[in-house]
């Protein structure tokens, strides 16, 4: 006799009836959940960057802030013939 | 792919298939599956048909939410007993507001000094098992369930119910000794 037929526990639910209903309901709200999460997907990048640009930042806000392009700069120094080291 | 070719994938194999592809066939393949035995398990604890058959609903949209976090350390069936387990002793903790759902709980039961063999309890005839699972606390039909029809470790049991190893090897053994009284009671062979 096989160890599985010594158990009857593995036989209880032969009893039981059959199984849940039909899976529509389940499926119906699979897929709703599935369309939300892809809309999520493709949209939510562009919806945070309206709401940065409506809020004023974005793009073009940080040049103001910049450094100026350090290749300009050194040419301007290398112009102005100051000496590199303090006099004694 | 045919229904051959997919019946032959493990459960795993599915998983992954369905991670990668986000086709819904995949889980539908993971439902028709397991469906009729986590609609059993419902059914055995919270002994309603109507209740078995939403619980397996929210039972699944729990898998279908969580499915990206199942790691394969143990395996898929053993996953979706702990959800439905936890699930059905949480429901009737809290909505059916029985607190006492372990013997423990009921009775004072000191240790049992002597383990009832297994045997004993796996070779009782199934519509006798089923009379006395009917009338044991659920808490203890759950431990048993668990360890007997499901083949869970004790560690898994321990994650389903939160508690230590060696809490669940006592509740394990005091099940097992408050099935055999009720057998005893019932059918005084």
């Amino acid at each position: 006799m096989s160890e599985e037929s010594r158990n009857n526990f593995k036989r209880l639910s032969d009893e039981d009836p059959v199984g849940p209903r039909d899976d529509k309901e389940l499926n119906g709200t699979i897929s709703f959940i599935s369309s939300v999460s892809r809309v999520i997907e493709l949209y939510l990048p562009g919806f945070f960057q309206l709401m940065i640009s409506m809020t004023g930042g974005g793009e073009g806000d940080g040049k103001k802030n910049d450094r100026p392009n350090n290749v300009s700069g050194l040419a301007k120094r290398d112009d102005d013939h100051s000496p590199s080291e303090p006099p004694i | 792919m045919g229904k051959q070719g997919a019946n032959k994938l493990s459960d795993e194999e599915v998983i992954g298939l369905y991670l990668k592809s986000r086709n819904s066939s995949y889980f539908t393949m993971l439902y028709s599956r397991y469906s009729g035995k986590v609609y059993s398990k419902c059914i055995s604890l919270l002994k309603d048909e109507q209740l078995s058959d939403d619980a397996t609903q929210d039972i699944f949209l729990k898998i279908y939410l969580n499915l990206a976090k199942f790691s394969g350390k143990s395996k898929f069936s053993t996953w979706v007993y702990s959800i439905t387990y936890n699930y059905c002793i949480d429901y009737i903790r809290k909505k059916k507001k029985e607190k006492n759902i372990f013997s423990e709980d009921i009775e004072k039961v000191g240790d049992p000094l002597v383990d009832v063999p297994d045997h004993e309890l796996l070779e009782i005839e199934v519509s006798r098992l089923k009379r006395v699972m009917d009338v044991i606390p659920t808490g203890d039909k759950a431990v048993l369930l668990m360890k007997y029809q499901d083949d869970m470790s004790i560690r898994d049991i321990a994650e389903v119910l939160s508690k230590s190893e060696s809490a669940i090897k006592m509740k394990i053994k005091r099940a097992k000794h408050k099935a055999q009284a009720s057998y005893k009671e019932i059918f005084k062979d």
